[in-house]
């Protein structure tokens, strides 16, 4: 179960992380 | 698993956003201007530190959890909570033993750098200031996770917890912590935001920016020092509030440093001075702010907070020498771009009276330093320990304390540039003469000389701080034909810093006057049978009974004591001193009778467990304690105008539709 979690956690937060990087567009630097 | 595995995961996330945040920036060969090329990069790192937070808030819950459900196979819940433990005092068992004030230092630091990194308007500050504040996690992290972790499991799991540390079991045990936490920790940020400008060589705007950066470690980390004295006073029973205890101290020196921080930034915001000094100043409330914790986990110096020690200890002196280093390296690097746009133009001015206070407030940082590293340098100097114990710290910081109510009463009426003597003699004049009409009766009737001279400069500080307030409202209620009380309110909702910091000296001058009342303390220790009666300050003690009784965690002794003045009963007292059955050992639980002229406060030191029931009672006569408590309520009132008041300020509804239409008309054009 534990394990589980951590796995889905760690999951959901990388793509969190790394969508800037791929396809959500960056804000234009203010 | 779960626990130290979001804790690696975090960790993971923080050596991300370290290097990326600052790979998406670049130095322009032509104009030497740093500018950042990569927003995608600096967007994802700023989203690490959101991660980072997650990451450390999902571990946090996980140990509560583990509290609440009493799951006694973690070693740390069994070591500091118990089956009978209250909610509230179950949720405080988390920072009551080393592991798990280091995770709710990791949680606190994760907030403010989630907060932090989620602001767009420092953008172009973000990135190096990212990294610090990331670099201090992977810190942290790495030692909550690797060397005290607070997941542990026992192999044989105990039927029920050693429960809370009985010294810890006080209402203000809930706050102090995570309040000083919150107040240390935060020194990083403003650490973080004059790394990033001096790096980025951004150094003109980053005082202003920094300020409300600083205005919530600061306002948390006094608080947290008035909590901490409270719950001496209310738990530790020696009678006192602050013992110039080594922990104290280093949680003293960063708010200092951070006090005279927000004096010299107004002054470089104004005129362009005292830049390197800022700079040197924040630097050196984050490297005091690590030095407390440092000397708090370390067991180095002898304290009454020793529930936590361990060998983190020389980790966090790496720490503070890579912290030193990095901040004093970069102000000696940058030191050319950090060249003053102004100097002093008088010496009657407001820049001249916050440089003198900067100075006193460095000097008081200096001897309180001094102090407290003193055994620690005797001992390396000398082979033994010398210490030095209140009568010193009292005695030096008392004419330094003078001299800043002086300061902040001339600050406070002075003009910036130039001001004129005369006009500043003639704002002074009420004041001084409300503090000689206060101060001379005083001294005819208590003959002293140091009592009398505190209370005169107190008053002198708060007559002028509460005039200022009342000159301006007055002025504000003419001009704006509004009653007194919407034009007080206007005041603080228009200039929040000026007046909030007013209502902050208001309050320490209160908080002055109520520490003044130690000049007048006394005590005695009397043993007795019940029925018995004796005299001590006034007053007729008569120690009814004992009652004794077994609580479900602790064995509890209470006596009875009635208070009698001029043959008037005037309260009943109760203090305890109880048995607690887990730590085997004896605490006393105090009885406090507390009035505006002085405090009675009982201890039952000693009972004779025989059928005489004596008790050894340890009485003081406290003058004056309450205004220590009204005063820093007052400070802190004022430490959150300032800051929330200019929140809501900045955030406030759009300009009022009786703007002249021209403005409207000029800001349609412009938009167009």
């Amino acid at each position: 179960m534990d394990v589980a979690i951590f796995l889905l956690v760690c999951v959901v937060l990388a793509i969190f992380v790394a969508r800037p990087l791929y396809g959500d567009r960056a804000r234009p630097d203010d | 698993m779960l626990g130290r595995g979001l804790l690696g995961l975090g960790l993971a996330f923080a050596v991300y956003a370290a290097v990326a945040a600052p790979a998406s920036m670049r130095r322009e060969q032509d104009t030497g201007e740093f500018t950042i090329v990569r927003p995608d990069l600096l967007d994802s790192a700023r989203r690490a530190m959101v991660a980072v937070l997650g990451c450390v808030a999902g571990a946090a819950a996980v140990l509560w959890y583990a509290f609440f459900t009493r799951d006694f196979s973690y070693s740390y819940v069994a070591l500091n909570t118990s089956r009978s433990a209250p909610p509230w005092y179950t949720f405080s068992a988390l920072w009551a033993g080393m592991a798990g004030s280091l995770l709710l230092w990791c949680l606190i630091l994760s907030v403010y750098a989630a907060a932090f990194a989620t602001r767009r308007r420092l953008r172009r500050l973000q990135p190096w200031a990212i990294s610090v504040l990331a670099g201090t996690q992977v810190f942290f992290l790495t030692i909550t996770a690797g060397l005290e972790n607070p997941f542990a499991r026992l192999d044989v799991v105990p039927a029920d917890g050693r429960g809370l540390n009985p010294l810890l079991h006080s209402p203000g045990m809930v706050i102090h912590p995570p309040m000083l936490y919150t107040g240390l920790i935060g020194m990083i940020v403003p650490f973080a935001l004059a790394v990033s400008a001096l790096v980025t060589r951004q150094t003109k705007n980053w005082v202003r920016e920094t300020r409300v950066w600083i205005l919530v470690p600061w306002l948390a980390l006094g608080t947290g020092l008035v909590l901490g004295g409270a719950w001496a006073y209310t738990e530790l029973g020696w009678g006192g509030y602050w013992g110039w205890d080594p922990v104290e101290n280093a949680a003293l020196m960063p708010w200092l440093a951070a006090t005279a921080f927000l004096h010299s930034a107004m002054v470089e915001e104004r005129r362009g001075m005292l830049r390197i000094w800022n700079v040197f100043l924040v630097t050196s409330a984050a490297v005091l702010a690590t030095f407390g914790t440092f000397l708090t986990r370390s067991g180095l110096l002898s304290s009454v907070h020793t529930f936590a020690q361990s060998p983190v200890g020389k980790w966090f002196f790496v720490f503070l020498g890579i912290q030193t280093i990095v901040g004093i390296g970069l102000l000696l690097w940058r030191l050319p771009d950090l060249r003053s746009t102004a100097a002093l133009d008088s010496a009657v001015s407001k820049e001249a009276a916050f440089l003198a206070n900067n100075l006193v407030f460095c000097a008081g940082v200096l001897l309180v330093l001094w102090g407290t590293l003193l055994p620690l340098i005797t001992q390396a100097v000398f082979g033994s320990q010398l210490a030095v114990g209140p009568p010193f710290f009292n005695r030096v910081m008392t004419p330094l304390g003078a001299a800043l109510m002086v300061l902040a009463s001339l600050g406070t009426v002075v003009g910036w540039r130039r001001g004129s003597p005369r006009r500043v003699a003639r704002r002074l004049v009420v004041p001084a003469a409300a503090a000689t009409a206060v101060a001379a009766p005083v001294l005819a009737a208590k003959h002293s000389v140091a009592f009398a001279g505190m209370i005169w400069f107190a008053v002198l500080l708060a007559a002028t701080s509460a005039a200022e307030i009342a000159r301006a409202a007055r002025v504000r209620s003419r001009l704006t034909r509004l009653g007194t009380f919407a034009a007080f309110r206007g005041l603080f909702a228009r200039n929040p810093r000026r007046y909030g910091g007013y209502l902050v000296h208001l309050g320490v001058a209160v908080v002055v006057i109520g520490m003044a009342g130690s000049f007048f303390r006394a005590q005695t220790e009397v043993d007795v049978a019940p029925g018995s009666t004796f005299r001590f300050a006034g007053y007729s003690f008569v120690y009814r009974r004992l009652d004794q009784f077994a609580a479900p965690d602790k064995d509890v002794n209470l006596a009875v004591v009635d208070l009698y003045r001029r043959g008037r009963r005037i309260d009943t007292l109760r203090p305890q001193l109880n048995f607690h059955r887990n730590w085997d050992q004896p605490q006393s639980e105090i009885a406090i009778r507390t009035t505006p002229v002085a405090d009675i406060y009982v201890v039952l030191a000693a009972i004779d467990p025989g059928q005489a029931q004596s008790g050894v009672f340890r009485v003081h006569y406290n003058p004056l304690v309450l205004w220590v408590w009204v005063g820093a309520a007052i400070a802190v009132l004022g430490g959150l105008l300032a800051l929330l008041a200019g929140r809501r300020r900045k955030h406030g509804p759009a300009p009022a539709p009786a703007e002249p239409a021209i403005v409207r008309e000029l800001d349609r054009v412009r938009v167009t």
